[in-house]
């Protein structure tokens, strides 16, 4: 295409572009100012939710990434800004123990660990690979007009409310046996907290190697017109420690969706509120037993907004349909593995990784080296089935 | 010589992959044309071939929501 035409499109375009872009960040602040008045506690969830929604589409920080790409491509450049985002984050948080109100032993992400955590977490890796994001990334490709991941969606509903249902046989089974382990309480807090800093720049070293790079800091350049993976796990990591004083909880999604789907599920007849899980739920508790009124619902909401928003605003939204057929059944099976497997373990890469990590929970741990076998299966069938499907 | 890969509707990170069989093919200063409408991969694409690989690599937004990515193997 030559020069000329790309200018006329991209002229065309900004004008069409930026008025839908505007009528959205309307709708979007109104929203905000209506939860504020009549639904304050989902407020901060909401925004928050925008402005994550917002980072990760103009950064396309990827979790899932994070992991297959050491086993794809040999690629670690996602996997070093996790680490960063990991390490600042617990930083964060830590900080926030010793200097507000907020006790992290128990605003924190702390979760018993155990079998249960394992499955999950390599459940949650193989699907993340196969459907091409996890949760988060998910929903901010929904934002940017990606069909399949709203397939992903459907999955990720189905699974959860799959996996909450069967918590009924799995918590008296290996849950309520598991132990809950928050490392500050076994090693004293700053030998926990040296011990986990210390582990997360030696993993940084080791990817630094495992990629055979030189240029170690790479992830904080920018190169091109797209916010450097670094820079985005420093907004990241802020957010979450922002959200979880504002808040009282780190940031988590997967409650969010199970929530939608128990909802659902509620209209349908079935009687979910009997299930553990629905009860179980503290959230749910407070708020009489009423599924939407769960607060991550908004923040799952959000985040799709964010992200729509920064696609309008910056003409990167589109409506984009799979190549093929193949892609719609690796979303609904990956959505299926990802909503099943964050109930098992208790969150996503946002809530059990990001936030279980950084609250000093073992079940973090866990759960982040469950990933790395999912994630290498999922890459198997990746290759196998749809690097073919061309 | 120049090749094109047409990558649009394909998930991450197979834009990548195919881009690396691609090259790994072909003889220096040859060009890979990738054409994706992948968000992640109009940075994912570069990123990986100028730091691991050190090849030369241009990104252009040719419409809403398509990039064509050029990678020159070295």
């Amino acid at each position: 295409m030559s020069e000329v035409t790309q200018k006329q499109i991209q002229e065309k375009s900004s004008e069409q572009i930026n008025l839908r872009a505007s009528l959205l960040l309307i709708l979007v602040l109104l929203g905000a100012g209506l939860l504020f008045i009549y639904r304050r506690g989902a407020f901060y969830p909401y925004v928050f939710g925008l402005f994550f929604g917002y980072i990760m589409q103009r950064s396309r920080f990827c979790f899932a990434a994070a992991f297959r790409d050491i086993f794809l491509i040999r690629n670690t450049m996602l996997t070093r800004a996790l680490l960063v985002a990991l390490f600042l984050t617990t930083l964060g948080f830590s900080a926030l123990h010793f200097s507000s109100h907020l006790d992290l032993a128990v605003a924190g992400r702390i979760y018993p660990v155990g079998l249960h955590t394992v499955l999950g977490g390599v459940l949650f890796g193989f699907g993340m690979t196969v459907a091409g994001a996890c949760v988060s990334g998910s929903l901010v490709r929904m934002g940017e007009g990606n069909v399949m991941q709203y397939v992903t969606f459907l999955g990720l509903l189905c699974g959860s409310l799959l996996g909450a249902w069967h918590l009924n046989w799995i918590v008296p089974l290996t849950v309520a046996k598991a132990t809950t382990v928050f490392l500050p309480e076994q090693l004293g807090w700053m030998p926990a907290l040296a011990i986990q800093l210390g582990i997360l720049v030696l993993l940084y070293l080791w990817a630094v190697r495992a990629e055979g790079t030189k240029q170690i800091f790479f992830i904080f350049q920018k190169n091109s017109a797209v916010m450097p993976y670094g820079r985005a796990a420093v907004y990241l990591a802020l957010g979450n420690t922002l959200f979880l004083l504002f808040y009282g909880r780190p940031w988590g999604i997967t409650t969010g969706i199970t929530n939608i789907a128990g909802w659902a599920a509620n209209k349908f007849g079935v009687s979910v509120h009997k299930w553990l899980y629905f009860q179980e739920n503290y959230r749910l508790a407070d708020t009489g037993g009423a599924f939407l009124s769960q607060p991550l619902i908004f923040l799952v909401l959000a985040m799709l907004l964010g992200s729509m928003f920064a696609g309008l605003y910056h003409h990167e939204f589109r409506w984009r349909f799979p190549r093929t057929r193949r892609y719609y059944w690796a979303a609904l099976v990956g959505g299926i593995c990802m909503g099943y497997g964050s109930r098992l373990a208790m969150g996503c890469n946002i809530g059990a990784l990001l936030s279980g990590i950084s609250s000093l929970s073992l079940h973090g741990w866990v759960f982040a080296i469950a990933l790395f076998p999912g994630a290498y299966l999922g890459g198997k069938v990746l290759i196998r089935y749809l690097l073919t499907a061309n | 010589m120049d090749y094109k890969i047409d990558a649009i509707g394909e998930m991450c990170p197979l834009p990548i992959m195919r881009a690396e069989i691609k090259l790994l093919e072909l003889k220096p200063y040859d060009r890979v044309i990738l054409k994706t409408d992948h968000s992640c991969s109009s940075a994912s694409v570069i990123n990986h071939f100028q730091t691991k690989y050190d090849y030369p690599c241009q990104v252009q937004q040719i419409d809403e929501g398509i990039w064509e990515i050029i990678i020159e193997k070295r």
